[in-house]
């Protein structure tokens, strides 16, 4: 089997908040939103996440979407070059309504001193969650 | 931002490689003998997919890990060149113990796709897209 793309589809409750939420992260737009469906394209190969309205999801999911405050299922990461690019992510993800879950300003993780990595984690408006990520060792 | 990758917990880390092996996923051979995690390559951009036991997953995430029998974080998506290749895949997931939640069937008249679940019920599809047919 050889599939050729990839692309993520996730849930959420509102389509022109979402599209606000990534804008103002400086992420790309896919196409036009539509009532349903906003998308956006994430790193260098133009990796595409569909945020479709939760009720739309449901139907291509042919099941329940998860309640993000009970866990989360997945992570998605995102390289950062410097520590400053993940500190600059941070603030602005605080400014506007995401939730902060790791701050390596203030959070410590043995783990990741000793590796030399520098991690933030962030979840978006609707809890899904991305982890920041730059390897000092570079 | 240059890079994503996706990361999935898993309970079984040696199970769930057999099983994205058996699939046909490229394992990544950086990571190719590391017994603490999994990672494949997907797609022709070599999109990376990291396993994680349930445990480093929940050190990493900040969060509890959500029950997949209950509800459904994402869908994750990927294409196929044919028809065929969809009924393929559907056979192959069965055999290496995936679970079938939607059969192979057309959609809206220029699409094939069936949905599985992974050993740990992450839900995924494979769709063929009938280019010739989309609605313009």
């Amino acid at each position: 089997m050889t599939p050729k793309q990839i692309w993520a589809n996730l849930g959420v409750e509102n389509i022109e908040r979402t599209q606000e939420f990534y804008l103002a992260l400086g992420f790309k737009q896919n196409g036009t939103p539509s009532k349903d469906l906003v998308s956006f394209l994430f790193g260098e190969d133009a990796f595409v996440i569909h945020f479709f309205k939760k009720e739309k999801l449901k139907t291509s999911l042919e099941g329940e979407v998860s309640d993000l405050s009970q866990g989360n299922e997945i992570m998605f990461t995102l390289s950062a070059e410097s520590k400053e690019e993940i500190h600059e992510c941070i603030e602005k993800v605080k400014e506007i309504g995401g939730t902060i879950r790791f701050d390596p300003r203030k959070d410590r993780k043995s783990f990741y001193d000793d590796n030399g990595y520098y991690v933030g984690v962030f979840a978006d408006l609707d809890g899904h969650l991305f982890n920041l990520f730059c390897n000092l060792n570079k | 931002m240059k890079t994503i990758w996706l990361n999935l917990p898993v309970k079984d880390i040696k199970e769930s490689k057999e099983f994205f092996k058996a699939i046909g996923f490229k394992e990544n051979p950086r990571h190719k003998n590391a017994e603490h995690l999994g990672s494949f390559y997907i797609g022709e951009n070599n999109f990376v997919l990291m396993l994680f036991p349930e445990n480093t997953f929940k050190g990493f995430a900040q969060n509890e890990i959500s029950d997949t029998q209950k509800g459904t974080e994402v869908l994750i998506n990927i294409d196929a060149q044919s028809k065929s290749e969809v009924d393929t895949m559907a056979k192959t997931v069965q055999k290496a113990g995936g679970k079938i939640f939607a059969e192979p069937g057309e959609s809206d008249g220029w699409m094939y796709a069936f949905g599985f679940e992974d050993l740990d019920g992450h839900r995924w599809s494979m769709l063929y897209m009938d280019m010739e047919k989309m609605p313009g």
